[in-house]
């Protein structure tokens, strides 16, 4: 029926346009908001969630009331939804569509899915209209019939319409294993905190959180594991999450360190009009052994590791680093900045016997102004930042090839190290080489020169 | 009026109007006196020219002298020796330290080269490096490493305080035992709660032995400018020594002026 025609029948029909950009965003905040009830949610169509529910019913009281309270807070925010629970997402989703509310009891799925009509095995059109004309309507009527005789109804059928059939009814069934594919990566570990009635304040959470990380890390310690991301959900009560992350250098499970790191990240996360649920999960985690206590090297490193971690949840990652050495002829790339974590750092394998090299490095080479030049020599004055340095003393070149399989184009470096007449030491370098007649084309552009560190 | 000075090396207790309690207050100070000056038995508060086993004791940033000192550049060329100077008061212990650097100081001077900071005897994986975007952040995070028990010291470079922050600093120092140093460029020292503060200047120095033209090893001008332990203002040439990984006072040329000097290495130019 065209608009038009809807119209005429009825004048005061309300219409939008149809954004279906929209609907998805708006099913992947529901799906985040279903992280409440299991960690693994997933986003099966444009209208469907599963979530898998292995293991959670009892922190509602059971299936039933889990469903219950599902579709109780769907329909208060305003979301009409049909759900159901089976043993198999198939299942689940035959069931949600054709027997809203129902909760087939372990093991008697083929039971439940016998009344239901093919299409609720998620078949397209052309097979659903195939087994039709073959008298299957029904799921129960399909199942009834031994696989080489379904096969050999099926001739002048493309076989990957049978398989698509077969794999289908399996699913629905359990024969065969549908994984769900998770909106976020399962947490190693995950421990909650629900509330009788919303909680808008910080200090309330700071408790709850405190009590929270508390219970985790005694999970952690049974496993001998430590957390290396920890992550804090807050659901909303109008059915919006917060969530706030941070991050430890090495593996962690002291509870009042990683409360200190969460303090400061509590504040970016507001509560609006309450907050009715709080999750904590360690996103990663790696092995930790008891540690023995009393030992100093290992009490350093921890507190220095510590130390970092604090530093950087205030102030922001990439703020807090180490020097790292990396291999590489251009001086900017023998050193990187490690983020925090970083235990290899690679000094030991700095080449020796290294021509000098500055104690400082700027950000990038800046240019200078050379006022009287030598060719194939050290300047003798040049100007950097508006001030004027007459060379007293130079050494060099110390030439530097440049990396031509990244860089084809780049010039060569010729590095000096001078001292200027008040005694500062510069490192430059001359980019690029002069033309000589015979030699090297004129062609070459007039090289320049840039100053990159400076020595002590 | 009592003889006070019951160490040499102090100087006089200004002369009081003679009073009932006089002789008595000044007998008190200068007991109080010569306890603090305790621990200072080898220093040359006469003004002599020190002899090297004091220079390393006052050069050496040692705990019985206070907990914050600053190394102080006038001009901007001056900031690298200042640094190199500093580095000397990291050298000996082998614990990571805190260096806490300003965003201008980063544009201004670039980053500490690790490469270098080797060839000059410290292991580059010591430093743990900070870049806070705020100074007030700057100053935080300056805390947290001197309360961290883990840190041979800390280090602020470039950072604005007051007064007032920098006695925080200073007696957060203090209590945790670990030692905070300065590095600052500006024009002028601001009033600060620092222990000792010097001004390095680079130096010209003696070419290389093996190689006229080229530059030998880097020499630098300290100059005491501000001791709370009673030590006079003194200036030391000082000159970096490869063997040992120190400064060591440039004994030559430790006379002469710079301008001299400069004269004399004019013709390699």
């Amino acid at each position: 029926m065209t608009l038009a025609a809807a119209r005429a029948i009825l004048p005061t029909l309300e219409t939008a346009p149809a954004d279906p950009e929209g609907d998805k965003a708006a099913l992947e905040r529901l799906a985040y908001w279903a992280v409440r009830y299991s960690p693994l949610v997933g986003i099966e169509s444009v209208d469907t969630l599963f979530i898998d529910a292995t293991g959670c019913a009892h922190l509602f009281g059971g299936e039933a009331a889990m469903l219950a309270d599902i579709e109780a807070r769907l329909a208060r925010a305003g979301i009409q939804a049909c759900m159901a629970m089976a043993d198999t997402p198939g299942a689940a989703w035959a069931l949600s569509r054709y027997r809203p509310r129902t909760l087939a009891p372990v093991g008697e799925t083929v039971a439940a899915l016998a009344g239901l009509p093919v299409k609720a095995l998620r078949l397209d059109d052309a097979s659903v209209l195939t087994l039709g004309r073959l008298g299957l309507k029904t799921i129960g009527s399909l199942s009834a019939i031994e696989r080489p005789a379904l096969a050999r109804r099926f001739q002048g059928v493309p076989a990957k319409a049978v398989t698509a059939l077969l794999e289908r009814l399996d699913q629905a069934t359990g024969r065969r294993h549908e994984p769900i594919d998770p909106l976020l990566p399962l947490p190693g570990w995950q421990v909650r905190q629900a509330f009788m009635e919303p909680v808008a304040h910080t200090e309330v959470m700071a408790t709850a959180v405190r009590a929270l990380i508390e219970d985790l890390c005694l999970i952690l310690q049974e496993a001998g594991q430590g957390v290396r991301r920890l992550q804090l959900s807050a659901f909303r009560v109008d059915g919006t999450v917060a969530t706030c992350a941070v991050g430890t250098s090495r593996p962690n499970r002291d509870a009042a360190h990683l409360m200190k790191l969460m303090a400061e990240r509590l504040d970016d996360i507001d509560a609006g009009f309450g907050i009715d649920l709080l999750l904590l999960a360690a996103r990663d985690s790696e092995r930790l052994g008891p540690e023995q206590l009393g030992d100093r090297r290992v009490a350093e490193m921890r507190s220095v590791a510590e130390l970092m971690d604090r530093l950087s949840a205030r102030l922001g990652g990439g703020t807090v680093s180490r020097l790292r050495h990396r291999p590489g002829h251009l001086p900017e790339r023998a050193q990187t900045l490690a983020p925090v974590g970083e235990d290899r750092l690679g000094w030991d394998q700095l080449p020796a016997g290294q021509a000098p090299r500055p104690l400082r490095l700027l950000m990038r080479p800046e240019p200078i102004e050379v006022l009287a030049e030598v060719p194939e020599g050290p300047p003798r004055s040049f100007r950097w930042r508006r001030a004027l340095h007459r060379i007293a003393r130079a050494e060099g070149p110390e030439r530097i090839a440049p990396e031509w399989w990244l860089n084809p184009t780049d010039h060569t470096r010729d590095y000096y190290r001078v001292e200027d007449e008040e005694g500062v030491r510069f490192w430059l370098f001359r980019h690029g080489l002069y033309a000589v007649p015979g030699v090297r084309g004129a062609e070459l552009p007039q090289p320049v020169w840039y100053l990159h560190g400076l020595f002590a | 009026m009592k003889s006070v000075a019951r160490n040499d090396n102090l100087p006089p207790v200004p002369a009081s109007r003679p009073g009932p309690g006089a002789a008595r207050l000044a007998g008190l100070k200068a007991e109080v006196a010569a306890i603090e000056a305790r621990g200072h038995r080898l220093s040359e508060p006469d003004g002599k020219t020190p002899g090297p086993v004091s220079l390393s004791r006052l050069v050496e940033a040692r705990p019985d002298q206070g907990w914050m000192h600053e190394a102080w550049a006038e001009k901007p060329v001056d900031h690298v020796p200042a640094m190199a100077f500093l580095l000397n008061w990291l050298r000996d212990d082998g614990r990571p330290f805190l260096w806490v650097v300003s965003p201008t100081a980063v544009r201004e001077h670039g980053l500490p080269y690790g490469p270098g900071l080797a060839a000059q005897g410290l292991d580059p994986g010591r430093f743990i490096l900070v870049r806070p975007r705020k100074d007030q952040d700057a100053l935080w995070a300056l805390e947290e490493g001197l309360r961290s028990p883990a840190l041979s010291a800390v280090v602020g470079e470039g950072l604005a305080m007051e007064l007032a922050e920098s006695r925080r600093l200073a007696l957060v120092a203090k209590d945790h035992g670990t030692a905070c140093f300065l590095l600052q460029r500006t024009a002028r020292p601001a009033a600060s709660a620092t222990y000792s503060r010097w001004q390095v200047r680079a130096m010209p120095g003696a070419p290389d032995p093996h190689d006229a033209r080229a530059p030998g090893p880097a020499r630098l001008q300290a100059r005491l400018v501000k001791h709370r332990g009673g030590y006079r203002p003194q200036t030391h040439d000082l000159e970096w020594q490869d063997a040992t990984h120190h400064f060591r006072v440039a004994a030559p040329l430790a006379d002469r002026p710079p301008a001299a000097e400069t004269g004399a290495s004019r013709h390699v130019g």
